[in-house]
């Protein structure tokens, strides 16, 4: 079939698109956006795989370097024992959560603009979740025998203690990446039915064709197909709040001002989700031109989004300013510290601050429905909020750790360059990851958008 | 209308494709009219109404889901009482032995993580796969069925359905091409 | 950022690369030919004497296989120096002269292997003995305690005493003799020193260390005799010099001053750190403690007032600390005495016209409110004057204690301890005149001393700059330099003997009362080592008879009353202290002095040098422990620093870590040479105003890896004509220097931690009120597990508590923790189980009248609390909870336990843990190989890399006694289980015992109503508990 044909972005000024630009046919859609996986591939793409190639490299010299000398090589200390490893874990899993936000509970609440972007999302969570689930690895002092940390008969007869958050951190992710993992491949599996039946080379048709299980679309696979999807979404939505719950249960079950707040689980859930939207966007904006599927993810998408990443932020605020009345309403010298003096005015002030403007203050952008439309500003906001939502953390971890209960055992935290390294290296295989992905799959599910056009048109039809 | 699911189309006696998922209800409409009654359909997407017309139930895997979560749980539970209490019980900063507050995260969990992963294969186990061939891959243009075409088929066993009513029957309602494969020659 | 191993030879590698060096001996090394086999050598030789054959004990001489000491396993090393002293002990047994040395108290009938014999032995400074008692573990020492029958130490030690064991291990050490370099034999030795003993001695000159040894002073008498015209000089920088001449000026001859500090009940210091820096330190702290314990309010407690510049331990444990820079103590003195007189002190007439002089404004009224203290107590006060005043002060301190009567009852006098003491053969720099080594120096340059003998000490590097005493040794045609190490005597000399550790030789030294302490050595010479006496010996051509026979011969000769076995069992001969001598004062020749004390006029800033409290005068530069041993005041490690306090680094523009250049206009050079040095400030709190403080030790550039390149020389500003003050002028470089110091912030920011009140407080109600809310039970959700046996627990007294440190080296040295290098310590990384807050400023828990310190609060007149803080081992530890693999749980008897192999390293319960005294093994901190492994307690498990490791009670020690007192079928006595830091406290801060039992002390402790516990509202529960620190404030001062 010849190049598909790409209705323009004709909107009126003022009013919102549809979720689908024009009407497009089954084949239409279906070539449009399976064709992503066999068009040749952009200078664009091999740049940017370049580039994350390198990064990803640069990842495991890293790791081997650490694994190698021993968690010195980073900046730890004591009393700052946790560091950029931990920061990197949480921000990593919270940008996992928007995916599953998007493709399970905005499918419960039946909002249709999601169709077109859950699997790109939920894409985005599984290779968050895998660059998180490294951390908790790298920064143990003997990485090697992390499997203490689940129970199996050993012969010292002994057993992960469950009194800490770290178990509870073990299953939760693991957990929420195999769950992850199964979602997405469910709603998959149509869709590579499809490539099997489409794909232009033999070989692709063969490996699609295994991995569609042999899906032909039968009223009895849909049948179960659609109640399975459903009651995935349905257990995802608890788990992706329960995950990052328990998350800042590492911090909130502990004594050390400025983590020993019942405030945190929410807050944690509202901060992982903004941050999750503000990657979404870094992601879709470049993805949606390269691609040229301005047809399927239109300004209506980015508009909810940006909605949401307002009420998000707004969330998150909220939180600030609800810690600093507990802790001043509490009394607690110790606690009263932290956010009153150390944060805002201590050795890592500026931190604060900057953090303080990219997620509360840039974000107010969003009152304005033309801010919302505007990529531009879209983009670079959601670049800062993912610069904020990590200094978050990092307020929370490092800079808690480095003035606690005792003067005297206060210490300043400087990362050496292999956190940087590390950081920047699980971006570029992130990224790599990505870009695989982009390649491989039909990012914008085919089967559901087929169904929802139908929808549409029927709707129409029938007012 | 009488029209119902058949359980068992593993070899269908007749194929009609149709280009619309509303064409594939008319098919179906036409060929329920002449007495046939064992119906299986092959779509891209799942069809509106196809469902309720052939009577089909909503499926039952819930309560396998259900079942699989609860067990999964519960068994989280027991397992940490039984280390801290029973098998090796230590004092660890002077928390009780059953620290009931502390075993709930991890039972959650690991409901979730079962309770998911029996959701995923009941699906598949329930719909018949994995299994790489079906016989209808063998017939042209089947192929199509995961991108815009529709297919409906009936069972060999349904004693109705005559070949050149049917056939007429589901040309009149706009089937794009019907066949007819060699069943042995049962009619 | 730092880069976490770029191996640049920076100051914080020097351990690191040593390490490596070690591990894989170098060309350097090697070039000493044998490289230990002597050692090894001489253990096979002891395990294959007869007398190990005739005690029937082949297999010894078996399991002593030849190796190489350098790559000798830890292991093979205990078999060998197993077999080396089983042997020893089996020869015992036998009918040949006794060689063995004598177990403590009571000689084993034999060595059990694992269980640590403890022999008596003495180490000795600048001539002054302390006891100790070094465990031997299977024949090799590993660690040292302090002697309680010797009363220089009565059971303590310092840090240098209990890192001496380190020292020993030193693979540094010089190993063989060399000659120019090249390794020699004692053949061309004795032709030299025969030829220096040809024509009686002429061209000859001997420097020795100040000694107090009978054997040694008997054969330089010998000398002096046999060789009449051989000069003759004793050097050490820091020696008692002073004080014996102001003790001249005051009685008419050189006399010591011996303290009786247990009967005083009001001490002055004048710049004198009477439980720091005195030979007697350990002794002092330990009777100033006894009369300041307080159970209650209305405890008797000594008053101690501190006048002095730098913060010394004796400040820190002062009721009242007065600043004043050491020029201006003088006045101060003179003040004091004429305050004395005019308050009706008697002194003869012709001293009256002194009540003249007035005090200085600002301190007037403390001077009356100090004389007024005296004279109440008069007959139970001393005023005590340090080493760095000179005579006349001395002398005025002399009459005051005798116008008060406090002579023959707090302050004695006796002859002085160290031979020829006070006499021109120990001249030294500050009291006019070029010194014992101006003379010899002097002597070179007119070509008068064709050869030389520095038979101790490191005059190269110690000696006045001014002297340049390295290039004339250099100039000498032949020098002999008997030394532990290659450093900057040995590299001017031509011969290099090594030198015997004292660990390893067979001595007797005195104490600095007098009381004659016997050495003798735990292990067989490592390197092939000779003592002073050998050299004497050789010298005065006799045959070279074995040391053991040389002393018990000679030790027949001096005291024949005593039998040497029972003085060495004992490890000091009761009542041999020196007699105290009937002083009067010559008022005559003392009054002018007096009156002219103090008048000249003060410079704008002036520069103090110090002895390190560790390193010493660098002599102990090359032992990692200390030099990475927080110094008290400061917290710095692996560096020295200018100390000066805020106003002063205010008024000259500079923070700190700022490097300076410190310049002393040098008059004798005719005022044209300036000697400048550059160095990092450091700004303390309670410093005095316009002086800089600065230890002396570091800035080596000799021979010795790890010290080499510390730090910056003192020394090189201390010139013959400068005086013990001299003129500095700093100016700033504008570069900066990192010091690493343990402790960052020293503002404990309001918080109640380190708890203080005055004694009249603590009998009101409002401290004890405030003292309650920091103890007692916390609401809890969770039922108390059931306890079983003992339940151990911890009081530390914060009154008595000088900060001295030398709890922390005990721990490091019975804990095997690593020594992790200069960066990794400015990384936070430091590994100490136990460190020292301290805290300067207000008090934490301050109410209206509630607890404050001394002397003001405020930056310039802060009081400083120091704080031992070690695990808590609380009741209901945060840490436990949070690790995943219960690594660290909680014991049955209350101990707080690490699992060492469970752990994973999450590093959790750091993160937990309120008081942060959990250290984790960021790297492979331990060594491998090399000799210094030999000093590891077998005891204690070795980390390995990425667990976490804490304080532990010294579990060992509680295990242990556990298993004496099951086979000895009785329950563990009260106070039976000692934990290194509390054997180590000078002070006896430190109880230890089980909560169970209830005459344990420190049930007695936690009785008193100003136990408390830190952080107690966060409901850890900890075990180990403070006694908060009081003072016995008088009412007269603010």
């Amino acid at each position: 079939m010849t190049a598909p044909t790409l209705p323009a972005e004709g909107v009126p000024p003022g009013v919102l698109p549809d979720v689908l630009v024009g009407r497009p046919s089954d084949a239409e859609l279906s070539e449009q956006l399976l064709s992503t996986t066999w068009r040749p591939w952009t200078r664009g793409w091999k740049l940017a795989f370049a580039i994350c190639g390198a990064l990803t490299v640069n990842l495991f010299a890293m790791i081997t370097l650490t694994v190698l000398r021993g968690i010195g090589v980073w900046g730890n200390n004591i009393p700052v024992a946790w560091g950029f490893g931990i920061i990197n874990f949480v921000w990593w899993i919270g940008i996992g959560h928007a995916g599953t936000f998007i493709s399970a509970i905005l499918l419960l609440l039946e909002q249709r603009w999601r169709t077109s972007i859950n699997r790109f999302t939920e894409g985005m969570t599984l290779f968050a979740v895998i660059q998180a689930a490294m951390f908790p690895l790298l920064h143990l002092g003997r990485p090697w025998f992390a499997y203490w940390l689940f129970p199996y008969p050993s012969v010292m007869g002994t057993w992960p203690q469950v009194r800490s958050a770290l178990p509870w951190d073990a299953a939760a992710v693991t957990t929420y990446f195999l769950v992850s993992v199964m979602f997405w491949y469910l709603g998959l599996i149509p869709d590579l039915a499809a490539l099997r039946d489409r794909a232009p080379a033999r070989t692709r048709r063969i490996l699609y064709g295994i991995f569609a299980l042999g899906w032909r679309g039968s009223v009895q696979q849909w049948r179960h197909h659609k109640v399975a999807y459903l009651l995935l979404a349905g257990l995802a939505t608890p788990l992706v709040v329960s995950v990052h719950s328990i998350v800042s249960l590492d911090f909130a079950t502990t004594g050390l001002p400025g983590w020993h707040s019942t405030i945190f689980p929410p807050f944690f859930v509202a901060g992982a989700i903004f941050s999750g939207f503000a990657m979404v966007l870094t992601l879709m904006i470049p993805a949606r031109r390269v691609f040229r599927l301005h047809n399927v993810i239109t300004l209506r998408h980015f508009d909810a989004m940006a909605k949401l990443m307002l009420v998000m932020s707004w969330i998150a605020t909220y939180a600030y300013v609800a810690e600093l009345f507990v802790v001043w309403y509490s009394g607690d010298r110790y606690e009263a510290y932290q956010p009153l003096v150390n944060r805002p005015f201590g050795w890592y002030g500026w931190a604060f601050w900057v953090m303080v403007f990219c997620n509360c203050v840039v974000t107010q952008l969003f009152w304005s429905r033309r801010m919302r439309k505007n990529l531009t500003v879209l983009f670079a906001v959601a670049l800062l909020v993912n610069l904020g939502m990590w200094l978050e953390r990092f307020e929370i971890i490092v800079v808690s750790l480095s003035r606690d209960f005792l003067p005297s055992s206060w210490h300043i935290f400087v990362p050496t360059w292999v956190d940087l390294g590390i950081l920047a290296g699980t971006l570029g295989f992130f990224g790599l990851l990505f870009l695989v992905f982009l390649r491989l799959v039909p990012f914008v599910p085919v089967s559901e958008m087929k169904q929802m056009r139908a929808e549409i048109v029927h709707d129409e039809v029938r007012p | 209308m009488t029209a119902r699911y058949a359980r068992s189309v593993a070899r269908p006696a007749m194929l009609a494709e149709f280009a619309s998922g509303e064409a594939l209800l008319d098919g179906i409409r036409a060929l329920a009219a002449c007495g046939v009654s064992r119906f299986d359909a092959f779509t891209p997407y799942e069809v509106a109404g196809l469902q309720d017309m052939l009577g089909v139930r909503r499926s039952w895997l819930s309560w396998i889901v259900l079942a699989v979560a609860l067990v999964a749980g519960g068994g989280a539970y027991l397992l940490q009482w039984w280390i801290n209490v029973i098998d090796y019980p230590l004092d660890i900063g002077g928390r009780p032995y059953h620290s009931a507050p502390a075993f709930l995260p991890i039972t959650f969990e690991m409901a979730v993580l079962f309770g998911g992963a029996a959701a995923l294969f009941s699906a598949l186990v329930l719909g018949g796969l994995p299994r790489l061939w079906h016989p209808v891959f063998e017939i042209d243009g089947f192929e199509r069925a995961t991108i815009d075409r529709f297919w409906l088929a009936v069972g060999a066993s349904d004693t109705a359905l005559d070949r050149v009513r049917a056939t007429a029957a589901v040309e009149a309602a706009g089937a794009l091409c019907v066949v007819w494969p060699a069943t042995g020659g049962e009619r | 950022m730092n880069d976490p191993h770029d191996h640049d030879d920076d100051r914080g590698d020097a351990y690191d690369g040593e390490r490596e060096a070690v591990a894989a001996p170098r060309l350097d090394h090697g070039s000493h030919g044998s490289r230990g086999l002597p050692a090894v050598a001489a253990l096979v030789r002891l395990a294959r004497s007869p007398a190990a054959w005739q005690a029937g004990a082949p297999e010894l001489a078996e399991a002593a296989g030849p190796a190489s000491l350098d790559e000798l396993s830890r292991r093979a090393f205990f078999r060998l120096a197993g077999a080396g002293a089983v042997a020893a002990g089996l020869a015992a047994c036998s009918s040949r002269p006794a060689r063995e040395i004598l177990p403590y108290a009571n000689q084993p009938p034999e060595l059990v292997p694992g269980v640590p014999l403890h022999y008596a032995t003495g180490l000795v400074e600048d001539g002054f003995a302390t006891g100790v008692l070094v465990a031997s573990h299977e024949g090799h020492p590993t660690k040292i305690e302090g002697n309680p029958d010797h009363p220089a130490s009565l059971g303590a030690t310092r840090a240098i005493e209990q890192a001496a064991v380190l020292a020993l291990f030193d693979p540094e050490r010089a190993r063989t003799i060399t000659d120019r370099g090249v390794p020699a034999a004692w053949a061309a030795i004795e032709a030299m020193l025969a030829a220096a003993a040809a024509r009686r001695g002429l061209g000859l000159h001997l420097v020795l260390e100040p000694t107090s040894s009978p054997l040694v002073i008997e054969l330089v008498q010998r000398v002096r005799a046999a060789l009449p015209a051989a000069g003759l000089t004793f050097w050490s920088p820091f020696t008692p010099r002073a004080q014996l001449a102001g003790n001249r000026l005051a009685f008419g001859r050189p006399l010591q001053t011996q303290l009786e500090l247990g009967a005083a009940e009001v001490i002055v210091t004048l710049d004198a750190d009477l439980v720091g820096e005195h030979p007697m330190a350990l002794a002092y702290a330990r009777r100033i403690s006894d009369r300041r314990r307080v159970v209650d309010g209305d405890s008797a407690m000594s008053r101690l007032y501190a006048i002095e510049a730098a913060y010394t331990p004796t400040g820190v444990i002062a009721d009242h600390r007065l600043r004043v820079r050491g020029s201006q103590i003088e006045h101060v003195a003179a003040e004091l005495c004429a305050q004395l007189i005019r308050q009706g002190v008697r002194v003869p007439p012709i001293a009256q016209p002194l009540a003249g002089r007035a005090a200085v404004a600002e301190r007037a009224h403390w001077i009356k409110v100090i004389a007024r203290d005296l004279v109440r107590a008069a007959g139970r006060s001393v005023v005590a004057v340090g080493e760095r005043q000179p005579p006349a002060v001395h002398a005025i301190a002399a009459a005051i204690n005798t116008a008060l009567g406090n002579v023959g009852r707090t302050v004695g006098f006796s002859e002085p301890v160290v031979f020829e003491a006070g006499q021109p053969s120990h001249d030294g720099p500050g009291l006019g005149g070029l010194g014992g080594l101006g003379v010899l120096v002097r002597a070179i340059e007119h070509g008068d001393v064709t050869s030389l003998l520095v038979l101790a000490g490191n005059p190269a590097y110690t000696a006045p700059a001014d002297l340049g005493l390295a290039g004339a040794i250099a100039r000498v045609a032949t020098s002999l330099y008997l030394g532990l190490y290659d450093n900057e005597t040995a590299r001017a000399c031509r011969f290099v003997v090594p030198a015997l550790h004292d660990l390893e030789q067979w001595g007797v030294a005195r104490a600095y009362d007098g009381t004659i302490t016997p050495l003798q050595p735990v292990i067989e010479p490592l390197f092939s080592g000779s003592s002073v006496t050998d050299v004497l010996h050789r010298l005065l051509g006799d045959l070279p008879a074995s040391a053991h026979d040389r002393m018990a011969a000679a030790w027949r000769r001096l005291m024949p009353e005593v039998p040497l076995d029972a003085a060495l069992a004992l490890g000091a001969v009761g009542g041999s202290a020196l007699p105290l001598v009937a002083v009067d004062v010559a008022w005559d020749a003392l009054t002018p002095v007096i009156a002219g004390a103090g008048t000249g006029e003060p410079p704008t800033l002036e520069l103090a040098i110090r002895p390190h409290p560790f390193v010493h005068d660098g002599r102990y530069a090359n032992n990692p422990w200390l030099l990475e041993l927080p110094e008290p005041t400061t917290k710095l490690t692996w560096d020295n620093a200018a100390q000066l306090s805020p106003r002063t680094a205010a008024r000259l523009a500079i923070d700190d870590g700022d490097v300076v250049a410190l310049i002393v206009a040098d008059q004798a050079a005719g005022g044209a040479v300036d000697r400048t040095i550059e160095v990092p400030a450091i700004i303390v709190p309670g410093h005095a105003d316009g002086a800089i403080t600065l230890h002396a030790g570091f800035g080596r550039d000799g021979g010795e890896r790890i010290a080499r390149g510390i730090g910056a020389n003192a020394f090189a500003l201390w010139t013959t004509a400068a005086g013990l003050h001299p003129p500095v002028t700093v100016v700033a470089r504008g570069t900066r220097h990192a010091l690493a110091v343990t402790q960052v912030t020293m503002r404990d920011d309001g918080r109640p931690l380190a708890l203080s009140g005055t004694l009249s407080e603590l009998g009101g109600d409002t401290l004890r009120a405030e003292l309650a809310r920091h103890r007692g039970p916390q609401p809890s959700l969770y039922a108390a597990f059931p306890a079983q046996g003992p339940q151990w627990a911890m009081s530390i007294d914060l009154t008595t508590c000088t900060g001295c440190t030398a709890c922390v080296m005990a721990c490091a040295a019975e804990n095997n923790t690593p020594v992790v290098g200069k960066r990794q310590v400015l990384n936070g990384r430091v590994m100490h189980w136990l460190r020292i807050d301290r805290y300067v400023g207000p008090s934490g828990a301050s109410g209206a009248s509630g607890p404050s310190g001394p002397s003001g609060d405020d930056a310039d007149e802060p009081s400083a609390r120091v704080q031992p803080m070690t695990c808590q081992h609380c009741e209901l530890a945060p840490c436990e909870y949070v690790c995943p693999v219960e690594a660290t749980t909680h014991s049955p008897d209350g101990l707080n336990e690490m699992t060492y192999n469970r752990c994973v390293g999450t590093r959790f319960c750091s993160n937990n843990c309120p008081y942060k005294v959990r250290r984790f093994n960021w790297f492979d901190l331990k060594e491998h190989g090399g000799l210094r492994i030999a000093a590891r307690n077998p005891d204690v498990t070795v980390r390995d890399r990425g667990v976490m490791e804490k304080c532990t009670y010294c579990v060992q020690r509680i295990r242990r006694a556990e298993i004496d007192a099951r086979i000895a079928d009785r329950r563990i006595r009260p106070d039976e289980v000692r934990t290194a830091c509390q054997q180590a406290c000078p002070a006896q801060a430190i109880a230890f015992g089980s909560l169970t039992d209830p005459v344990s002390a420190v049930v007695l402790h936690r009785r008193r109503p100003h136990s408390y516990a830190v952080l107690h509202d966060q409901g850890t529960v900890p075990r180990t508990q403070y006694l908060a620190r009081i003072r016995n404030r008088n009412g007269a001062l603010r």
